[in-house]
């Protein structure tokens, strides 16, 4: 049997903290599902927890992260979701840090690490383009090598807080000749170089500003931009997107959105029995993801692409869950909630029916990106099912 | 959130206990003699029940003072779950259940003979604590005194491999409390109606008469709860030995889809295919994770004499999920396999009637979500 001794004190240390620290406009953002959070709430919240040396919970010590180990780690981030705190900055913190770590010079890391953990720089992740979603490496937008700098031009899709990002990392085409994963090259930029332009995709839940295409027109980098070797960043891009394998079950925060059915269908959804019904197999199944991750994470047989399982089903039973939580809402939750005449009227007694349409609406995404349940099933098949 | 010690971790120990079951019943079990003792008089041979009380499997649980091993249920389940895997039927489980049962009572004093007796594999021990479909629904079968004389009325249906037992541990009610009685399966008054099942075991309903009972076969008085933890260690067994029947059927329809040729390729390259034994493989280790934490909960139900509510729970949403991702998988295994797959002589149809018969006994899956969410 595995045992965590301090791991109760660890636990009750970080809600307590939490609750006395989360600023309570963030946490209304939070509760609402928002995917808009203004950057200054980002950065206020990153400082608070980065005043406990919680801010990079992922980092080892000797970058100036905590040092935790895998269950700590794994407590922390549960109770952040319990406790309705935003999601750690993650394409800084939890994806460009540990690949630095890994490939960057010393350089980059002087330069790229102290600045992500007192967030004064924000990142933006520059992968999916227009013709490259799940076959991303058949990416196209150029970067073309002249003297000490690369010509950037082309165009980068889906990328998340582009608008409010001072930096992207991303991959680039530098050699078109071989294999398509060969010629990848892993840049960073400056999201103000002449060149960059931001636009921002609309989504069909009305989310606000999520998601943009950044187009680059002879953007020019220097070369000391780039990470690892050129035309190499392939197995770069790997390494990163292996770091998002167990976040993205997001099982802690559809525990968390659970809890807010319950206690919503307590008053709203009374003897209605084909509800309860479907709730309680919603949560057994949730209960089956949450278990298998913990089985991965801390079992016997660490997992490798196994986990792909759990970015499956832990995005399906979350929009599951979230489709739930609005038939409890009922039919105040088909009301427009960017109309603020609409919102304004909507009964006091009913908060929820203010955001949950747009939360699942907005939410199919999860089972879109970072490589989508059909890549996902391609992903074990291949290379846990050998076939 | 509960931080607890929830993961099954195996000892060098118990992975022994684990390989060396597989061993054993895959070297006596291939599936020409499962198929031929599932077409049997009586479904089990003794000289494999022999076998079993060899390698101590029996009295895995039982303190050796009795004979036993002194191993814990992880130990037996690890056992049961090879039987999943081999697809072996046989009295096992509700021997042990009967066992632990016959023990809970001052350690079986009064039976240790009979103990010994079905340790060593001489007696036949099987254990009938439903009436109906409902696990834990009040017996309605009636102990009674007439003139210092205690009678036995009543009906106890679908209990395990009764038509073989010598000895049959049954619940009854008296004056409105529950009692635990050892009956003579041979006993004048006692009625067998056998039947074999779909997945190769035997079961009997029985039915009592009149049946005269002496005081020393009267156990004790069991609460309610204590009837349904036995029904819960149980049926986390059976969560164990399900798990690994949903492996077996993930196993053989790869490999088959691996060699079974159509439109000049193997199955295994259709993406169509390949995504559908993608789900079964993500069904079989969701199963298996819930498998364990049942198991692990029992065993704090053994553990501990306080009934934790939360356990209970535990053990009904691993029910309730590998009962239905059980069939699902069995479904696809037939499907995948094709026409093959419909034949007798194929094992998958077979693992999909043993994880159907799984999801019915002890409370179908509905009944399970209920309890979980009640």
């Amino acid at each position: 049997m595995t045992d965590f001794p301090d791991i109760k004190a660890f636990q009750s240390s970080v809600r307590q903290y939490i609750k006395q620290n989360l600023p309570d406009e963030l946490r209304k953002l939070v509760i609402q599902e928002k995917m808009d959070i203004p950057r200054d709430l980002q950065r206020q919240w990153h400082r608070i927890l980065q005043k406990k040396g919680w801010g990079c919970p992922s980092w080892p010590m000797e970058y100036g992260g905590p040092g935790w180990n895998d269950m700590q780690h794994f407590v922390f981030e549960r109770e952040i979701a319990l406790g309705d705190a935003p999601r750690s900055m993650v394409y800084g913190v939890g994806m460009l840090a540990p690949t630095i770590m890994k490939y960057g010079s010393e350089a980059q890391k002087q330069e790229i690490l102290p600045r992500i953990q007192n967030a004064d720089h924000f990142w933006c992740q520059g992968f999916s383009e227009p013709g490259a979603g799940s076959d991303l490496a058949s990416l196209k937008t150029r970067a073309e090598l002249d003297g000490n700098e690369y010509v950037i031009n082309g165009s980068k899709m889906w990328t998340s807080e582009g608008h409010i990002a001072d930096r992207m990392f991303g991959l680039f085409r530098t050699d078109s000749s071989g294999k398509k994963q060969y010629g990848i090259t892993f840049l960073t930029l400056n999201m103000d170089a002449p060149g960059v332009e931001v636009h921002t995709i609309e989504t069909y839940d009305g989310a606000g500003r999520e998601i943009n295409q950044v187009f680059f027109r002879d953007v020019r980098i220097p070369v000391t931009n780039r990470v690892g070797e050129e035309h190499q960043g392939w197995s770069i891009a790997k390494y990163l997107l292996s770091l998002e394998r167990f976040g993205t079950a997001e099982v802690s925060r559809s525990m968390r959105t659970l809890q807010k059915i319950k206690n919503l269908a307590r008053r709203n959804k009374l003897n209605d029995f084909d509800f309860d019904a479907r709730l309680t197999r919603a949560e057994i199944s949730l209960r089956a993801v949450e278990l298998t991750e913990y089985r991965m994470l801390f079992g016997e047989e660490p997992a490798g692409a196994e986990a792909s399982l759990l970015k499956l089903k832990g995005t399906e039973i979350q929009n599951e869950i979230l489709e739930l939580f609005h038939d409890a809402v009922g039919n105040y939750a088909l009301i427009d909630a960017r109309d603020d005449t609409s919102v304004d009227n909507l009964p006091e007694n009913l908060p929820e029916a203010g955001y949950i349409a747009q939360a699942h609406f907005n939410f199919r995404k999860t089972e879109i990106y970072a490589g989508s349940s059909e890549v996902q099933k391609n992903i074990i098949a291949k290379a846990v099912l050998g076939i | 959130m509960k931080i607890q010690s929830r993961i099954l971790i195996l000892s060098e120990e118990q992975k022994m206990i684990r390989e060396s079951a597989l061993r054993l019943l895959d070297e006596e079990f291939p599936f020409s003699v499962r198929q031929k003792l599932s077409k049997s008089e009586t479904g089990f041979d003794a000289e494999h029940w022999k076998l079993f009380a060899e390698m101590g499997w029996l009295g895995i649980n039982l303190p050796e003072t009795l004979g036993g091993l002194g191993g814990s249920l992880v130990d037996a389940s690890l056992i049961y779950q090879q039987m999943g895997r081999t697809l072996v039927r046989s009295p096992y489980l509700t021997t042990l259940t009967g066992l632990k049962a016959l023990t809970h009572f001052t350690n079986g004093s009064g039976h240790t003979d009979t103990l010994k007796q079905v340790v060593s594999g001489n007696r036949m021990l099987t254990c009938g604590l439903s009436e109906t479909e409902n696990p834990g629904h009040p017996a309605q079968t009636r102990l009674e005194e007439n003139k210092d004389q205690w009678r036995l009325n009543g009906c106890k249906r679908l209990v395990p491999w009764a038509g073989q037992s010598d000895d049959i541990i049954i619940s009854a009610i008296q004056k409105g409390e529950h009692y635990l009685l050892i009956v003579n399966a041979n006993s004048p008054g006692v009625r067998k109606l056998p039947y074999r099942m779909y997945d190769g075991s035997r079961t009997a309903d029985i039915e009592f008469s009149n049946v005269e009972i002496t005081e020393n076969c009267i156990l004790g008085a069991i609460s309610k709860a204590d009837i349904q933890k036995l029904l819960d260690i149980e049926t986390a067994m059976m969560c164990m030995e399900a798990s690994a029947c949903m492996w077996a059927i993930q196993d053989q329809t790869l490999e088959f889809m691996k060699t079974r040729e159509q439109f000049g390729q193997p199955l295994s390259t259709l993406q169509a295919l390949q995504h559908r034994i993608v789900d079964v493989y993500v069904k079989c280790q969701l199963a298996q994770s819930m498998a364990e934490d049942a198991i692990l909960a029992a065993e704090s139900i053994c553990n501990n004499s306080d009934s934790d509510f939360r356990n209970t729970k535990r053990i009904s949403a691993a029910k309730a999920f590998i009962g239905e991702a059980g069939r699902f998988v069995g479904k696809e295994g037939i499907q995948l396999h094709g026409g093959i797959g419909m034949t007798d002589d194929m094992p998958i149809g077979h693992y999909f009637k043993r994880l159907t018969t799984f999801d019915r006994l002890n409370g179908d899956a509905s009944w399970h979500r209920r309890r979980f969410s009640g």
